[in-house]
Formats: structure tokens, C-alpha cells, sequence
């Protein structure tokens, strides 16, 4: 396993035939390759959407059968998605990225929490969101690039020269 | 680096899930399950699973 230096991610053209945009441009996604690891090492890849504004890692149902997890009835949450209320239980899961188009062994993979929907299949298989990826790397996403940068968690820290306190009311910043 | 292009690729799966292996559809179906199963029946290995919107689906904003 190498921790992330600097993994940039091209951006994905939505997988749509109908271009969104007035002038035919397609609309293009911050999304990558994941791969969910189960606890008893089954596994499946899947694209996943990168979403700043998701305070979640959420997953469809279907990869639950796919690397037999176990979602905990204790640990569940409802949200507003998609026009309704959608159930989720959350476990825990080995995630695993490697830099695009690199050889298999080199990778990083780490615990996260992972909310699975228990019924509604969401558009995306994955959306990596604040909990379980953003608070365990750093990650730029540059429409201009039209990609995604992932780096080591504290590269932020080093680069702007700051350190958020924490509160004893809060979650703890994320330490490996 | 150039965006990943799918939508030409995937013209014809609309709807549907699908899986992506080198770039190639390697499985298609109605459901993620389907997909996955047919993918293990065949022993592909490594191969990404998405889903393609439907046509007259509206564009997604979040999670939708």
C-alpha cells in the first residue's frame, strides 16, 4: 500500500447519450473507480461520484449483497433523497482507490463508515461524501483541470497553514 | 489527461447497469444484481459497475 502523494482523477462524462448542456457540451462528473471490500474479503469496483455536499459515504443495496456486508439495525438514519425519505444502516468498510491507470498493487484502502439504503437503489452505486473520504484525504476538485486531485489528509494543513480547532462537541479530526 | 469519455460507449444501455472492464461493456442489465451476477458467472474480474440514466431521465443534481 503507498499513501496518496498527489492522485489525480480525470473527470467522467456522464454516461448519458443527450448532451445537458445548451452548446453539446456533456456534463462531466468529479467521480472515480472504488473498490468495497467485505468483511470476508469479497469485493466489487464501482464508479463512484465524489460529492463535497454529501455529509455521508452511501451505497445502493445490491453492493451489499456483492461483498456480503452486514449493515447494523442499531446504527441507522433516514434521509430526504430523491423526493422521499430513504432508509439507511450504516457498517463499516474497507475502501480501496489506486491512482488511474497505475498498476494494481499500488493502492490505498482504509476503514470507512458506509451507509447502506436498505431499498431505494440510488443513481449512483457509491457517492463518497464528508464522512468515510473527505476526512481521510485532502481532495481538489478543479472544473477547469476537469479532474480531481486526492492527497495524503493533512496536505491541506501544510498548504494553507492552518489548523481548524477542535470542539469537544464535534466529531474529531480524523487522525490515521 | 482528457475526461473518461462514456456516453458514446454507452449509447444503447440506457437505463440499464453496467459493467465496464478496459473501457468495454463486458455485462449489461436491468439491475446492479443482474450485472454482478453475470460478471461472476463469467469469472471477469475487475470489472467497474455503473448504472446509465435513462433518456428522458432529468439531470441528476446531488443525489437526486
Amino acid at each position: 500500500m503507498t499513501a496518496p502523494r498527489s492522485w489525480v482523477f480525470p473527470y467522467v462524462e456522464e454516461p448519458h447519450s443527450k448532451p445537458r448542456h445548451s452548446d453539446g457540451s456533456p456534463v462531466l462528473r468529479p467521480a472515480l473507480e472504488v473498490t468495497l471490500v467485505g468483511p470476508s474479503g469479497e469485493q466489487q469496483s464501482v464508479l463512484a461520484l465524489v460529492d463535497s455536499g454529501c455529509e455521508h459515504t452511501l451505497a445502493a443495496p445490491f453492493l451489499v449483497r456483492a461483498i456480503q456486508a452486514d449493515p447494523d439495525p442499531n446504527r441507522e438514519l433516514y434521509l430526504g433523497i430523491g423526493g422521499g425519505s430513504r432508509q439507511i444502516r450504516f457498517t463499516d468498510v474497507l475502501l480501496r482507490i489506486g491512482p488511474s491507470g497505475a498498476a494494481a498493487e499500488e493502492f490505498e484502502e482504509w476503514q470507512a463508515e458506509v451507509g447502506f439504503f436498505t431499498s431505494w437503489e440510488p443513481p449512483w452505486p457509491i457517492i463518497l461524501g464528508q464522512i468515510g473520504f473527505f476526512d481521510h484525504f485532502t481532495v481538489t476538485m478543479n472544473r477547469y483541470s476537469q479532474a480531481l486531485a486526492v492527497e495524503a489528509f493533512d496536505e491541506f494543513d501544510k498548504r494553507f497553514q492552518v489548523q481548524m480547532r477542535e470542539s469537544e462537541d464535534r466529531r474529531r479530526r480524523f487522525r490515521p | 489527461m482528457e475526461p473518461v469519455r462514456l456516453a458514446e460507449k454507452l449509447r444503447g444501455f440506457e437505463g440499464n447497469w453496467v459493467a465496464l472492464k478496459g473501457g468495454e461493456v463486458v455485462a449489461a442489465g436491468r439491475t446492479a444484481d443482474l450485472v454482478m451476477k453475470e460478471i461472476r458467472s463469467k469469472r471477469i474480474d475487475g470489472a467497474t459497475i455503473l448504472r446509465v440514466p435513462g433518456e428522458d431521465e432529468p439531470e441528476l443534481v446531488g443525489l437526486g
